[in-house]
Order: structure tokens, then sequence, then C-alpha cells
């Protein structure tokens, strides 16, 4: 292999840090666009451990993820829920266009089953995996890591905000908002892309709760024609 | 015909559950006991008293002919999915110092070609015996009677027709033949050593001297006369019960018993071509009390790991109340397995399988109430919506349904996460749109009149109602 060759190789491996640099990342795209524009890969990374932080339930966390699991469930790859929150609300996740015989539910209280649930559905080859957890420690989320590794799934850990201090294993974290009655994503830390820089990101379609999206391309649509009419809007 | 021969010279001792190299099972006539099994370093066949005079540590146990039946029936189930008949007995050998033989055979020169060889077979037959952790000694011969001789001898080399047959039973010595002690002392008088010293003499001056019986049992021996076979078959339904050696309350010393029954249970489903839905484990403790634990599996299946993980999950889950006694294992809901399909090319199968077997998992550790698919169920009542149904294996491959809300206009718009209870609340909160209606259930006793708002409650985006019937305000759900 000349060196040209390896130094090719080399600069693939998305494990290489180099600033600015787009590493191909493997990823899922997030649903919604202007996000996906900003996160390396173009979405969330497959195969990782992955943060939303958030304050409480009902600041759109779960709308944020609505799109992926959408898309995941209608292709036929199970998704599973730990421990969450509240009750499920199963007509308005058939209305955001979530197949639900691929969905799964595990209501265990947060603690050491919920976890030892979450790596073995990992393990199982779960395409995406919501985990809501208040304190978990380093060691759990690396094997959680390592489960989304060899399961080439998502895991995605739905934690407080007071988690954003400490520092964490996941590939990429992301703290969800309401400001102004508005839910606002920012990207905290994303590997493969400069960590300092940080986007804030509207979500429009919650902004008015009269309509749950129906389909992730329909609330795509609308979105970018929102953000069209926004932009064109001075006073916006 | 071609007899696959199985000797369990450990079986007294594995019927009991005994593991302890310290521990001999012994067999008495009249004030006579005596090794049947191999203890701590001595041979079978020692008088109890020398034994114990040389490994004071030994411990006797005595025979339970009726255990060790069953445990020999149950091995002989186990050998069904090679072939058939299928037979098995324990000779008895009541004079002082000889050992019970229990053999088991299975007659599988039809099944050759089916397993790829013999080689293939004895490897498989191997294997499930390593499964169920029982010790054997293999023969293979055109008789019964050959097959077990050379079982017996060790002689692992198979005879493939009857001069090879006679070829290696001629080396053998006469000693093993299942014939009274004083028979086979006047046969080594006449030094007549090894089975080919008895083929060579002429037939009636044998059946003068010996019986005969005993001419009878040579040409059996040789083929030269068939035999009768009393074929097992195994039963329609399967219960197993284990007694341990010991009341035990600790699970690590049960894991033995439940990972031997459980591989039982797959050689009689496999006997059967037959899976298991659900089975039922029943631990016996003191004063007949018993505890029972059901396990329910996502799809029939035959597979003795994946029985053996969800038991251990289950008995993982909630402490023992009391120590165990015996356990019990029945298979309660019989179904036929379906046949695993190839892939072409990917191994979604796999997956699926591996996915089914993690649920499984969760609901044998977790409950059958944490694990839940949601489903829609047609009610205005939001707390009504949802149905938790049992956790689907859904098959992993694309639905092909429509989008469930193709028209946006008819669907009531709901958020995602519900409340288990409304929660009222202290003061009427700031609400942001028009009231929603919803007015249901005066026919069924769970009369409902709310008029449902977006409010926004400790910055976040609530759901809420006032309640006609009583005018407060209740918190039901997010709109996350």
């Amino acid at each position: 292999m000349s060196r040209g060759v390896a130094l090719q190789a080399a600069l693939a491996d998305p494990r290489l840090w180099r600033g600015s640099g787009a590493a191909p990342l493997r990823a899922q795209a997030t649903g919604w666009a202007a996000l996906d524009a900003v996160l390396p890969g173009g979405g969330w990374p497959r195969g990782a451990l992955s943060e939303v932080l958030h304050a409480q339930p009902g600041v759109g966390e779960l709308s944020l993820l609505l799109p992926l699991l959408a898309r995941l469930t209608r292709g036929g790859q199970p998704v599973a829920f730990v421990s969450p929150p509240c009750r499920l609300h199963a007509p308005a996740l058939a209305s955001g266009g979530v197949a639900l015989p691929h969905t799964l539910v595990v209501q265990t209280p947060c603690g050491a089953d919920a976890l030892w649930s979450a790596e073995q559905l990992l393990h199982a080859g779960s395409a995406a995996l919501l985990l809501w957890c208040r304190d978990i420690e380093t060691t759990a989320m690396r094997r959680l890591q390592l489960a989304a590794e060899k399961g080439d799934g998502l895991a995605l850990l739905m934690r407080p905000l007071a988690a954003a201090a400490s520092p964490s294993v996941a590939a990429l974290r992301l703290r969800i908002e309401r400001i102004d009655g508005t839910p606002t994503v920012e990207v905290l830390k994303c590997r493969g892309a400069r960590p300092t820089q940080r986007i804030a990101l509207t979500v429009p379609a919650l902004r008015t709760p009269t309509r749950v999206a129906a389909s992730p391309a329909r609330t795509l649509a609308r979105w970018q024609a929102g953000t069209q009419a926004l932009a064109d809007r001075p006073t916006a | 015909m071609l007899w696959l021969c199985l000797h369990f010279p450990h079986l007294p001792a594995e019927a009991r559950g005994l593991r302890d190299p310290c521990d001999a099972v012994t067999d008495c006539r009249g004030a006579q006991r005596w090794l049947i099994t191999p203890g701590a370093g001595l041979a079978p066949g020692i008088a109890l008293g020398d034994a114990l005079a040389r490994q004071p540590q030994l411990r006797a146990h005595t025979r339970k002919p009726a255990a060790e039946r069953a445990a020999l029936r149950r091995l002989a189930h186990a050998l069904y999915r090679y072939g058939s008949p299928v037979s098995a007995t324990i000779e008895e050998l009541q004079e002082p110092g000889r050992a019970p033989r229990a053999l088991a055979w299975v007659e599988i020169g039809r099944s050759l070609r089916l397993f790829g060889g013999f080689d293939a077979l004895r490897d498989a037959v191997c294997a499930d015996l390593a499964e169920l952790q029982q010790s054997a000694q293999l023969g293979v011969a055109p008789t019964r009677d050959g097959a077990a001789l050379l079982a017996l001898a060790g002689q692992t080399e198979p005879a493939p027709d009857l001069a090879a047959l006679e070829r290696h039973l001629s080396k053998l010595p006469v000693s093993l033949l299942p014939w009274p002690q004083a028979q086979i002392d006047a046969l080594y008088g006449m030094s007549l050593r090894r089975l080919g010293d008895l083929f060579a003499l002429p037939r009636a001056g044998f059946a003068r001297r010996f019986g005969v019986e005993r001419l009878h049992a040579l040409d059996r021996l040789r083929g030269r006369v068939s035999d009768a076979v009393q074929a097992i078959v195994p039963p329609p339904s399967f219960q197993r019960r284990f007694e341990l050696p010991g009341e035990t309350d600790s699970l690590e010393s049960l894991l033995f018993p439940l990972r031997r029954m459980s591989f039982e249970l797959q050689a009689w489903l496999r006997a059967r071509d037959t899976g298991v839905r659900s089975i039922e484990l029943e631990c016996e403790h003191a004063r007949r009390r018993r505890t029972r634990f059901g396990l329910r599996f996502l799809s029939a299946h035959r597979d003795g790991a994946r029985l053996f993980d969800a038991l251990r999950e289950r008995l993982n889950r909630e402490p023992l109340q009391a120590p165990v006694r015996a356990l019990r294992l029945r298979a309660r809901d019989l179904g036929t397995v379906a046949s695993g399909q190839m892939a072409l090319f990917d191994g979604a199968s796999d997956v699926q399988l591996q996915w089914t077997e993690t649920v499984e998992r969760l609901l044998a550790r977790l409950g059958e109430s944490a694990l839940w698919t949601p489903a829609v169920v047609e009610d205005h009542r939001p707390e009504r919506a949802t149905a938790m149904t049992a956790p689907g294996v859904a098959p992993l491959t694309p639905s092909l349904a429509p989008p469930l809300a193709t028209d946006e206009g008819e669907r009531p718009v709901r958020p995602l996460l519900l409340l288990p209870q409304p929660v009222a609340l202290p003061h009427a909160p700031q609400v942001l749109d028009a009231p929603k209606r919803i007015e249901s259930g005066w026919w069924d006793g769970d009369d409902a009149r709310r008029d449902y708002h977006t409010a926004d409650w400790q910055q976040a985006r609530a759901w809420v109602f006032r309640d006609h019937a009583s005018g407060r305000w209740y918190l039901h759900g997010w709109w996350s």
C-alpha cells in the first residue's frame, strides 16, 4: 500500500478528529432539514450514543425524534422506549406516522433494570432506543455506547438539563428548550465537527399545537415553507 | 439393521442428582453392600466396608430403581430423533460385586444418510449428551447385544456388518457377558477366556454343557437369530420432576437441574417434532407448599438454551420464599414451530430471532405487565385510546399499509405523552386556544364531559381540561 493510500485510509477513520474536517460519519437523518445541515454526517450518528437534554416533559423532545421514529418503524425496524416518564399516547404516535406494531415500551422504574433492558435491546438490534434516565453513571453510558456500536443502532438518552454541565461520552448532545413558546434545539457537542459550533434551531411545527404532523415529509415541507415565510418577513 | 448402543455407567448416581465425586451409589443383597458407581477414586464392585476403609470421606447412597428407569426412559426419548425403533433396559446382575447395566439402543442404519454419515451422527449424539450433561459409552453393531458388548468394552470403532462384529467380539473377554458369575468362573476354569473361544466350540457340546439358552444368547449376539425389540415412543405430554439431593435456597444450585430439564424438554420436543409456547415451573417446599412460575414464549420453539435463559431470568426476578426440595417442569401449550425459511440475501431471520429472544428475556425478568406495544383504540376518551397489547413479534418487514392519518382533518390532534391519571391543578391555567369538547362514556359508567385546552404550565406545553361535573382543572398530558 502506498503512503498516500494509507493516509487517506487514516483520514477516513471516523475516530480521527480533524478540527473542521468532515470525516465521513454514518448517520440517520433527523427529519428536520436545518438540524441535519448542522450535524456532521447529516443526522443522528449511527452505532453511537446521543443525548437529548430537556428540563421536563413537554418541551418538544419527542417531536424532535418523531420523524426518525416514523421512518425507522415504517421501514420495519424495531424501536424501543425504556422507562418513559408518562404513558405514551398511541393515537398521537400513529398520527405522527409511527408504525405501532414495531414499537416496544419497557415500563420499568429508571434504574438497573432499565439500563439492563436498554443494553439487551440494543444488542438485539433495536434500530433506535429511547432511554429516560435521571442519574446515569459514566460506566453505564459507556456500556450503552458499546451496545449501540454492536447492534449498530441509535441509543438516545433523554436526560435532565442539569446533566449538561457534566462531561459525557455521547457522540452527540442536543439541548431542547422552549423559548417564547418555541422549542429550540442547541447542539452542545457533536463528534466529527467543531464542538464550539452552536446553532439554535426552531421547530415551528410545534409552535401551534393545533396539528401534529401527519407524516415527516409533509411536516418537513410545511416547515421549509414556514422558514421561507419567516425569512421573507422583515420583522421575524 | 445397525444399532447404536449407549451405556450409561453413572446412571444410578445421575438419576439421584449426585454430582460430587465423593458420592457413590450402592446396591445390596442381604447384608452385603457394594458400590455400583465409581466414587472417591474407587472402581465399582468394591464392597462398601472395604471402600469406607480405604476412603473414609466416601458418601454412600442407596439405589433408586424407579428414578433410574425414569432417567433411562428420558434418555431414550432424547435418542428418538436419531432413528427408530428405540429401546432401553437396565440389566440387573444382582450378584455381589456387579453393577447394573443401563443400556439404550437406537437403530441408525436408515438415518445415516440423513445425518451425513456415521461420524456426523456420532458427533450429533455426543453434542446432545453434552447438553444433557450425561456421560455415556457408545458402541455400534448390527445386533443389539453385540452393540451393547462393544459399548461396555469401550470399543468405539463401529462394526458395520456381521463379519466385522464377529471379529471385534472374538477379542472381548467372556466376563463382559451378562451371565451368572458361577458360569463365567466355569468358563475361565476351562480356559475359555475370550468370546472367540466360545464361538469356536462345537454347538451341540456347548448346548449340552451350558444350556440351550446360552447358545441362543451367543446366536443373538452374532445375529444368527433375530431378537424382539420393545420400542419406546415419547409420551404425548411432558412432565419432569427433579428431586434435589437436599433442600436449597440458592439459585446457583438450582441452575444445574434447570439446565438439565430444559434440554430434556428440548429433546422431547425434537422427538415429537413440536414446539412449546408456555411452560410451568413448580418449586416444591416443605409441608407440601408449592410455588408456581408460568412462562410464556412469543413463538413456539424447541430451543433448550432459550428455555433455560427464560427460567433463570424468571427465578432471578423473585427471590425464593422457602428452601426448595424438588422442581417440576411441565410443557403447557404446544404448537408447531415455524420452520425457519432461510433468507437468500441477508440475515433478517437471525435478527428477528435475536429480537424475539431478547424480548422474552425481558418479559421473564421484568414481568409481563412491564412490556407492551401500544395500539390505537377507537375511543374519544384519551385515557382509553391506548391499548397495551402484548409485545408483538411484528415481522421485520416494511409495512405496506398507507399511513394511518392520511386525512389530517379527521383524526383529532393529541399530545404524545399522557399522564396515567389526570392531576388536579391548584388554579385555572392560562389557556392558549379554544376548547375542544370530549363528551363520551355515559353508557358505560365512566362518564366524561371535558373541555380540553392547551396551556403553558411550568415552561412546558400542557394539555389541560376542565371537568364539567366538578368545574375543576386537571393536567392530562404534555405536548412533547
